[in-house]
């Protein structure tokens, strides 16, 4: 019989997904509900709720804890066929978020088992040992977890308790994140639930459609790092320049004032900017270019993500949190 | 006329040496130019005989080919080629700013640094086998470093990123590595902090090591905590050193995961230097062992002053702008690859 509070805790392990080739999709339709309800509550996420949950899942019997895996796994499904970017980066925070304070409370030998089914780890000395690619795919945020920040060695990073269970985190959610679904594979039943959340949620978080005038805190944090590169002086390369001036294409920003941020540039060329921009605006050609995606971005090396990036594109970003600002 | 001529030579190169297809190059995406480094790309070859064909075909000036692995490597755009993976690339480049055609110093200091990320950190903390990597020399100005390892086909650009951070030295803390007590034989950063902290309190005339003899002994335990204010003075000292203690990588190469670079074994359009994998790195000196062009004599005339340059131990000049003379092929060709000359016949 296999640990089912393990599995409730920790749905993503083999155990857990050994329970689950039980189950048959299509009889699952009682269990939406409580994925439906997994999806929601991610949105409205707070500290206390792992608390709470692991409370509950300690005293609850087995039907429970068996509905619990379910429902984690139809949950995942509903939002991996959605496509809706904020939910898929919402749901993967709030469960990972979850398996951490789990950890953090379990035994050693729990995180052991745990880690080891998203990658090989080997303890020694005191250490947990990961090689360093699993580690470098998944570098949890913050500083002392960068490579050049923990112990590396033949291949081999070497970390601790509280290390290892911020990788798997980190390592968890990277899964939920990257996850998607076709439609082609899911039951009617399914589509059919996501579709109907999904709209609802749309309409909830109401899109910004007139960008307005500029709001430059409002700014992703790439686009936030080529400025303060510019404004230092620092002889900016070709690419991050073509990203700043798409972007402030893409979000109005009048032609003079964007001339103004490539001014303490070394080579600084009034003319060549003015006409270099003018390409972007689409004053040229007619055509605007447009802002390349987070994921051009980052193949680019410029992307420097942090926890308030949940969308897919910079120009997302800009018009989500510019709309968060003026309600404020 | 020199286009031609370097066309020509080109041709006669491939069809003699021919072109080593590079691994897996099936799953690769190709790009040329003549004028450029790149005029056309997303051009792929299904077999080695076509890929050689292009070469004798075409001769173009610049090729080169994609480090990363695709389903269908000719498909537009980029998207649509279905990205399986990629190589791992470090590049040096010569920054040379001396008025001379061959820097040997430049490309000598270059190669150090390229043998320093080897063996002090790709080897040793990366762990890679020495069989894994291979270095080219670029057929320019620099040296790639491949890793051709199954465990670096799957690193995502953050993990690329985490990379050139860890090997150029980037956002490192040293305050909070000193809190885990490395000492000298610590492995990676770990270890540099603390043989930096070691040095200088060999050396150093600071408060924190009047008691020399005892500080050295504390700080091989990995001990930093016996003089308030120790651990600024080492951060100051592993700053001031970053350059040493660092590799200089050109981080784009390492990071663009659709960038395409030179083909090694084939000649570099810019320098009629041949791009070449290197297997001994110690003793490859590029002004001697990628010049592979011959001697029969070429009328060339100077489109500009052009101060001694050497290749194959043979030196030449300094010739003056419009100057006319007969030089050797192989010092034609790189001439007129970097657009000093105007060859005549």
């Amino acid at each position: 019989m296999p640990d089912l509070l393990f599995c409730a805790k920790y749905p993503f392990t083999k155990e857990a997904k050994e329970l689950l080739r039980e189950v048959k999709l299509d009889e699952a339709g009682v269990l939406l509900e409580k994925a439906v309800e997994r999806v929601n509550d991610a949105f409205t996420y707070s500290a206390s709720r792992p608390v709470e949950r692991l409370k509950l899942l300690s005293n609850a019997g087995d039907k429970v804890l068996f509905e619990s895996v379910v429902s984690f796994a139809l949950a995942k499904l509903l939002v991996g066929v959605s496509d809706n970017r904020l939910a898929v980066k919402k749901f993967a925070e709030a469960e990972s978020s979850d398996v951490y304070y789990f950890l953090q409370t379990g035994s050693e030998e729990e995180l052991l088992e745990v880690s080891r089914s998203l990658f090989p780890v080997e303890s020694k000395d005191g250490f947990f040992l990961v090689r360093f690619q699993d580690y470098a795919n998944n570098v949890p945020f913050g500083d002392e977890f960068k490579l050049v920040n923990v112990m590396l060695s033949k291949g081999f990073v070497f970390l601790d308790k509280f290390k290892l269970a911020k990788l798997v985190k980190s390592a968890f959610y990277n899964q939920l994140a990257g996850f998607s679904v076709q439609k082609s594979e899911l039951p009617e039943s399914i589509i059919k639930t996501a579709e109907e959340l999904f709209k609802k949620r749309a309409s909830a978080v109401d899109l910004f459609e007139e960008l307005g005038p500029v709001e430059a805190t409002a700014f992703p944090p790439c686009i936030k790092r080529i400025i303060s590169r510019l404004k230092s002086g620092e002889k900016v390369d070709h690419t991050s320049r073509f990203v700043l001036a798409t972007f402030f294409a893409s979000i109005n920003m009048p032609l003079e004032r964007a001339v103004d941020f490539f001014r303490d540039q070394p080579n600084f060329n009034e003319k060549k900017t003015r006409y270099y921009l003018e390409h972007a605006y689409g004053e040229k050609t007619g055509t605007k270019y447009r802002v390349p995606s987070c994921s051009k971005i980052q193949s680019y090396g410029l992307c420097y993500n942090d926890e308030t990036c949940l969308w897919k594109n910079p120009l997302t970003y800009y018009k989500r949190r510019k709309s968060e600002k003026v309600k404020k | 006329m020199s286009l031609k001529f370097i066309k020509e030579k080109l041709k006669e190169y491939y069809l003699r040496k021919g072109v080593e297809a590079p691994p897996d190059f099936k799953r690769r995406e190709f790009g040329f130019g003549d004028d450029k480094k790149i005029d056309y790309r997303h051009v792929s070859f299904k077999t080695e005989e076509e890929l050689n064909r292009f070469f004798v075909d075409k001769a173009p000036l610049y090729a080169s080919f994609s480090t990363a692995y695709y389903e269908f490597p000719s498909k537009k755009p980029m998207e649509a080629k279905g990205f399986l993976g990629s190589d791992l690339v470090f590049e040096f480049d010569a920054e040379c700013n001396h008025n001379t055609l061959t820097c040997e110093d430049c490309l000598e200091k270059t190669k150090q640094d390229a043998i320093k990320l080897i063996e002090e950190f790709l080897i040793p903390d990366f762990g890679f086998d020495e069989k894994e990597l291979k270095v080219s020399f670029s057929g320019n100005r620099g040296y790639h470093i491949y890793v051709f390892s199954e465990a670096v086909r799957h690193l995502n650009s953050k993990a690329r990123r985490e990379m050139v951070d860890y090997v150029q030295g980037n956002k490192l803390n040293v305050r909070y590595i000193l809190k885990q007590n490395p000492t000298p034989d610590s492995p990676g950063w770990y270890g540099r902090i603390a043989r930096t902290a070691l040095e200088i309190a060999k050396t150093s005339n600071s408060k924190a090591f009047a008691d020399r003899e005892k500080a050295v002994k504390l700080i091989s335990q990995g001990n930093y905590s016996f003089f308030k204010g120790l651990e600024g003075l080492i951060e100051k000292n592993v700053v001031k050193r970053k350059a040493r203690l660092a590799a200089d990588v050109d981080q784009s190469v390492t990071l663009d995961l659709s960038r395409l670079i030179r083909i090694p074994s084939t000649i570099h359009g810019g320098s009629s230097l041949l791009c070449t994998f290197v297997k001994n790195l110690d003793s490859f000196n590029p002004f001697k062992h990628a010049v592979v062009f011959f001697n029969p004599p070429v009328k060339v005339k100077f489109l500009a002053d052009v101060s001694e340059f050497c290749l194959k131990d043979q030196c030449f000049g300094p010739f003056r702008k419009e100057e006319v003379k007969e030089l050797p092929e192989y010092a034609a060709m790189f001439l007129a690859c970097k657009k000093a000359v105007e060859v005549l016949e």
